[in-house]
């Protein structure tokens, strides 16, 4: 969610991606299965930018073909499931041939070593990220990782046990997270830069679908625990608190002070007392969506500045306990 | 120009263009001599002080040495 233009809401998004996935699979067939397509098609729109409709115009083509041919490779490198392994031994030869041939297969496979895979999620987004601007990307990168898998090891996203998914009774991918295996990703990201950790909470906590309300305080609790049991992550330790106070601020205390609708807070109370976005009202869903919409730009304007919130609020609170321990004594 | 051929398990030969070293394991890209298009990563194994050509255990580690010679490459055309 969030990256989406207006056009394009998270409501009808599964019907895109449908049609998306078919025009790829149309423009390249026999090499991808429809989850790969798409994967493709949400790192297509959620990474490179493109819109649906740049995608039907061609303006991804190129994108989709060096894909697909990173996909040949991949397919014709690695061992299926059911693969016998074969010891092959290394005998080299040599041989006469024109330089130029080489030339050309050196800037193939390097036009397509730096074409995103639809498999690459597992090899971590920092790498992904550390191509790009990070501050930026990263919660684009999270926001397409949260969604890409689908056929691949139940769910295995970063790490395994990452995310679960499983099919909604229409046949859908249904993305049901695991939240211990969002605090591992949050900090299998956050310690190779610790200057990340902010926008990872920030972006999972929005791009946890209709499910954020109810999991954050969960993956937050877990990553207590990590933390308290592992000493590499001390230095983090200190920010789940106050993280978990900007959010709650965010969402919980104080919408109108970040920009928001608090008749908003009434919808979502009721979301969560109904449990499901389907059982609200068609009046109280259009409210979700155009909150979603409002937490994007939201997460916009806070974004570059969110260290400097979290820091004014936990300054803020803790004069509120001292006050409030000063009191008691 | 001389370059080097293996032959891999479909018995077509295979020109090696590059060799990589990533987290101590080798790797070769290999192109299949006749079609350009068909193009494999292979991993060198040592087993009884031998060396044999076999495909990669999972997509992670592809993805890992494709992004690894992506970012090698990179760096060798900066610094020319």
């Amino acid at each position: 969610m969030g990256i989406y233009k207006d056009e394009f809401s998270y409501v009808n998004e599964r019907y895109e991606y449908n049609k998306m996935a078919n025009y790829i699979m149309q423009k390249q067939p026999n090499v991808f299965t429809i989850e790969e397509a798409k994967d493709f098609a949400k790192f297509l729109t959620k990474v490179r930018k493109f819109t649906p409709e740049d995608i039907y115009n061609g303006k991804a083509d190129k994108e989709i073909n060096n894909n697909a041919a990173l996909v040949n490779i991949k397919n014709a490198s690695v061992y299926n499931q059911n693969e016998e392994i074969i010891d092959i031994p290394l005998k080299v030869k040599k041989e006469i041939g024109h330089a130029v041939v080489i030339q050309r297969l050196k800037q193939l496979v390097i036009i397509m070593g730096s074409t995103f895979l639809v498999f690459a999620a597992a090899k971590g987004i920092v790498d992904l990220v550390n191509e790009n601007n990070y501050e930026e990307e990263i919660p684009t990168y999270l926001g397409a990782l949260a969604t890409i898998d689908n056929n691949r090891n139940e769910g295995t996203i970063l790490n395994q046990n990452s995310y679960q998914v499983g099919t909604d009774q229409n046949g859908y991918p249904k993305f049901a997270y695991n939240p211990d295996g969002i605090a591992k990703d949050i900090l299998l990201v956050s310690s190779k830069d610790p200057q990340l950790f902010d926008l990872c909470m920030l972006d999972v906590y929005y791009d946890m679908d209709y499910d954020r309300l109810s999991n954050m305080d969960t993956v937050l609790s877990y990553l207590q625990i990590r933390m308290e049991n592992n000493p590499e992550f001390a230095s983090l330790y200190y920010k789940v608190e106050d993280c978990k106070f900007f959010l709650d601020y965010i969402m919980k205390s104080n919408f109108a002070n970040v920009g928001l609708n608090p008749d908003y807070l009434k919808v979502v109370e009721a979301y969560k007392t109904k449990g499901s976005f389907q059982n609200l009202s068609s009046q109280d869903q259009k409210v979700i969506e155009e909150l979603m919409s409002s937490i994007e730009e939201v997460k916009l304007k806070l974004g570059k500045n969110l260290k400097e919130e979290i820091e004014t609020l936990v300054q803020e609170r803790d004069a509120s306990r001292e006050l409030s321990q000063g009191g008691r004594h | 120009m001389e370059y080097d051929v293996v032959t891999l398990e479909n018995n077509k030969d295979y020109i090696i263009f590059e060799a990589l070293v990533y987290e101590n394991n080798k790797y070769l890209i290999l192109s299949n001599k006749e079609d350009n298009k068909d193009i494999v990563l292979r991993k060198v194994v040592e087993k009884d002080g031998k060396e044999y050509l076999n495909k990669l255990d999972n997509e992670k580690e592809f993805a890992e040495v494709m992004a690894f010679y992506a970012e090698k490459d990179k760096k060798e055309e900066e610094n020319k």
